[in-house]
């Protein structure tokens, strides 16, 4: 149990109450004894001077008269006169029966006085009952002591009066008691108040008030004290806000930042996460705080890369897949985390996204392969014939010179065709990041125009062309931009349709933007495809493709188009029972 | 005493998360081996199903000390209790991935004009129910619990379709019957991957309601 604190006063106050009953005592021992000694001076000086006078007195008559005189003395000056004989015999008292006194010889002022000093002696009379002073003086005839005078007086009154005193003395001691304690009470409330005062102060710095200033007090001791509290106050505000700062401008740093990174402790509890990481956990950062990384990521590679992380002192670097709801690949990477004073506190994960990088990556090196490769087979086809051609001696090369010329010429038209896409590709991505200016264009003619490109395939192939453009809204496009972009969509749906079957065109508008709809009947595409077709060279079959006389380039140039016009393109396709490729453009 | 407790009940639950990532991982792996026929992810994850089985027992093993050494009583019984029971069915789920990888590697190179059929729908409802189970497992959400078991029977429908499109694809070609037996069992597999989902989320309504709610009742 803490020990119990005393208010100041408490602590004031007996050291009041100390100083005054000592000082009070030491006054009143000191003065009461000064008082008794002059009273008992001044009543032996009286007594002697009485004596004197009484010595006068009975020095001439005779020795059966002084008990008369003195008895007349007694009675008017209230003082005991006594006449001793050397004999100690009394021979007169004031109020004593003279014959009935026993002998004075022994009392302490008389044996004095016989031998010729002055005796003074205080003590209890067993006469009168009192206590009393006597003073006794030799009566001296021819150099000898021929009687004693003793005048005695009583002092019980100086006792009774010096009890008064005290009395007073404590009674004034008892009030000056009660101001000490209201005088203590008022010193301690004035030293107390401004205290008071800096306590509710200091209490505002404790709770994080940091911007109030105490009221400085009068007392120097406190007043110092206040300025430091001030100072010391006005140092941490600034610590603080300093503090603030910095971290509003790494969580801005940290919530900005496109990597998601959380922190992590040693026991695989989220210390902090930012928005990005946030986002890739698919919860909101809020609730991830001080949850396990396990209940948030259930992500086995994950898992054993940050155990991986957790053990080791060095930054570890991974690549992960992540299966939610799509697919991403990040690069993460960890840098141990440790406290101020150096000691392992978790560990930092940087989450770097690189779905794009990679699928750029993986697009980049089979668009190189790709081309080389679509290059190089019409021309292999082309050397061969051409040396087929010249090995071949007149008459051979009149018979089968026809049906050459036809491969070569196919072939030439496949480099042709290629190097056309290729071309309108590199165009189109020059364009890219330009701000197009179009002017509005009605779609139907378009669309016409697009299918009447068509007709010829599509009655070759014995596909019935549906055309259904409704109401016909305008779009900002290039009219020649989007034709090509039309008719790519609906020569790759006649080329994959079974003859006789159907595709059809459909123009119009849904949800604010105008539509271009491809629909066939064709294969479809199975799921996994769906994502990729519109890459360059990307084929589903490749054998069929080229087979179709097809670039490989088509999609990729749809794309590039409806892209170029801020426009989307979708697809939507059901292996075995057909496509749907749809252009949204926004409207004019 | 009660921290230490404590201390190993957070243990345990990390552990059974791991092995729940372990096992979504498996699945993920094989889903992604019936719709590539890639024999070589198909033998990792034959390969590496011990890893599981391991830690399946190290998972039990610790369940059973604590149960020994601290006696626990109400939440954290049933929690141990549950755990023991799921940790099983993770186990399962991810035999099954195995066995999946198995039927692909008996299915592949072999004749390539075979019949397919199409197991994404139904791998990603049995991906989703194994996701959500261990969802409301993590989350402690019991409503997430009931949609699970709510989804089972849309996987076993699944599953009859599947047998429906088997059995009329093995009277078309009856002399592929082999691999349309295998391509059968897969979807078999995968609706015995739901059943396990389905447990999970029993188990979690269990811990959360303290209600059994097994077979139906």
């Amino acid at each position: 149990m803490p020990e119990k604190k005393r208010k100041l006063l408490w602590h004031i106050f007996p050291s009041f109450l100390l100083i005054m009953v000592v000082s009070l005592t030491v006054v009143t021992w000191y003065s009461t004894g000064f008082f008794r000694k002059y009273y008992l001076v001044n009543t032996e000086t009286d007594l002697t001077t009485q004596g004197t006078l009484i010595l006068r007195e009975i020095s001439g008559p005779p020795h059966d008269r002084v008990n008369g005189i003195c008895k007349e003395i007694g009675r008017v000056t209230q003082t005991r006169v006594t006449v001793v004989l050397p004999s100690g015999r009394v021979i007169g008292d004031s109020f004593g029966t003279v014959p009935e006194m026993e002998n004075h010889r022994d009392r302490p002022e008389i044996a004095a006085a016989l031998k010729g000093d002055k005796g003074v002696s205080v003590r209890y009379s067993d006469t009168l009952g009192k206590k009393m002073m006597y003073v006794a003086q030799p009566m001296e005839s021819q150099g000898r002591v021929a009687g004693v005078v003793r005048t005695a007086v009583s002092v019980s009154n100086i006792d009774s009066e010096i009890r008064s005193v005290q009395k007073n003395i404590v009674a004034a001691l008892v009030v000056t008691v009660i101001a000490a304690a209201g005088v203590g009470l008022l010193v301690s409330r004035r030293i107390t108040r401004p205290l008071e005062e800096m306590r509710a102060g200091a209490r505002g710095f404790a709770t994080g008030d940091l911007t109030r200033r105490l009221a400085v007090p009068d007392t120097e001791e406190l007043s110092l004290l206040a300025t430091t509290m001030n100072q010391m106050a006005g140092r941490l505000d600034e610590k603080i806000q300093s503090a603030e700062t910095r971290t509003m401008e790494l969580e801005a740093v940290l919530s900005s930042m496109k990597e998601g990174v959380i922190a992590i402790d040693l026991n695989e509890g989220i210390l902090m996460v930012n928005r990005a990481a946030a986002r890739i956990f698919d919860a909101p950062a809020r609730e991830l705080t001080n949850r396990n990384v396990h209940e948030i990521a259930r992500n086995y590679d994950l898992q054993q890369f940050l155990n991986k992380a957790l053990a080791s002192h060095d930054a570890v670097e991974e690549d992960i897949l992540f299966t939610g709801t799509r697919e991403h690949v990040f690069n993460i990477h960890s840098t141990a985390l440790c406290n101020c004073r150096g000691g392992r506190m978790g560990t930092l994960v940087i989450f770097h996204d690189i779905t794009r990088i990679r699928r750029l990556e993986t697009m980049h090196k089979d668009f190189a392969a790709n081309v080389s490769h679509e290059l190089k087979t019409p021309l292999t086809s082309l050397k061969g014939f051409v040396e087929t051609l010249q090995d071949l001696d007149e008459k051979e090369v009149l018979e089968k010179r026809r049906k050459f010329l036809t491969i070569l010429e196919k072939n030439a038209n496949r480099l042709i065709a290629l190097v056309d896409d290729l071309m309108v590709l590199s165009r189109l991505e020059r364009k890219e990041g330009l701000v197009p200016v179009f002017d509005p264009e009605e779609l139907t003619p378009v669309v016409n125009t697009a299918l009447s490109a068509c007709k010829y395939m599509a009655e070759n192939r014995g596909i019935i062309l549906q055309a259904a453009v409704s109401h016909a809204p305008s779009v900002l496009m290039d009219p020649l931009l989007m034709e090509q972009a039309v008719v790519n969509l609906v020569n790759n749906a006649i080329k994959y349709s079974e003859p006789g079957s159907e595709v059809s065109v459909e123009g119009g508008e849904k949800e604010g933007y105008a539509v271009i709809r491809v629909v066939d009947s064709g294969p479809g595409i199975s799921s996994e495809h769906l994502p990729r077709i519109f890459e360059r060279f990307y084929r589903v079959d490749r054998a069929r493709s080229r087979e179709m006389g097809g670039t490989g380039l088509g999609l990729a140039i749809v794309k590039h188009i409806v892209q170029y016009h801020a426009g989307e393109i979708r697809v939507e396709s059901t292996p075995g029972k057909g496509s749907v490729f749809e252009i949204r453009l926004p409207l004019a | 005493m009660a921290g230490n407790l404590q201390k190993e009940i957070d243990k345990i639950k990390k552990n059974i998360l791991s092995l729940g990532a372990m096992a979504e991982d498996r699945f993920k792996k094989a889903v992604h081996a019936v719709r590539t026929n890639d024999t070589l992810v198909a033998q990792e994850i034959i390969d590496s199903d011990i890893e599981i089985d391991e830690f399946e027992v190290e998972v039990e093993e610790e369940c059973l000390k604590i149960l020994a050494l601290y006696q626990p009583v109400a939440i954290d019984l049933r929690f141990l209790i549950v755990v023991v029971k799921i940790n099983n069915d993770l186990e399962r789920v991810a035999d099954l991935a195995a066995n999946i990888a198995q039927r692909i590697r008996t299915v592949s190179g072999t004749d390539t004009g075979q019949y397919r059929y199409d197991y994404s729908p139904m791998a990603e409802k049995t991906g989703l129910m194994l996701k959500m189970s261990l969802d409301a497992l993590v989350g402690m959400d019991a409503d997430m619990a009931d949609r699970v078991i709510s989804m089972d029977k849309e996987v076993n429908k699944m599953r009859n379709q599947a047998y429906d499109a088997m059995k009329t694809a093995i009277l078309k070609a009856p002399e592929q019957v082999a691999q349309t037996i295998n391509l059968y069992l897969i979807s078999r597999h995968l609706e015995r991957i739901g059943d396990h989902a389905t447990n999970i989320a029993e188990e979690v309504i269990h811990l959360i309601r303290g209600k059994i709610v097994r077979h139906g009742i």
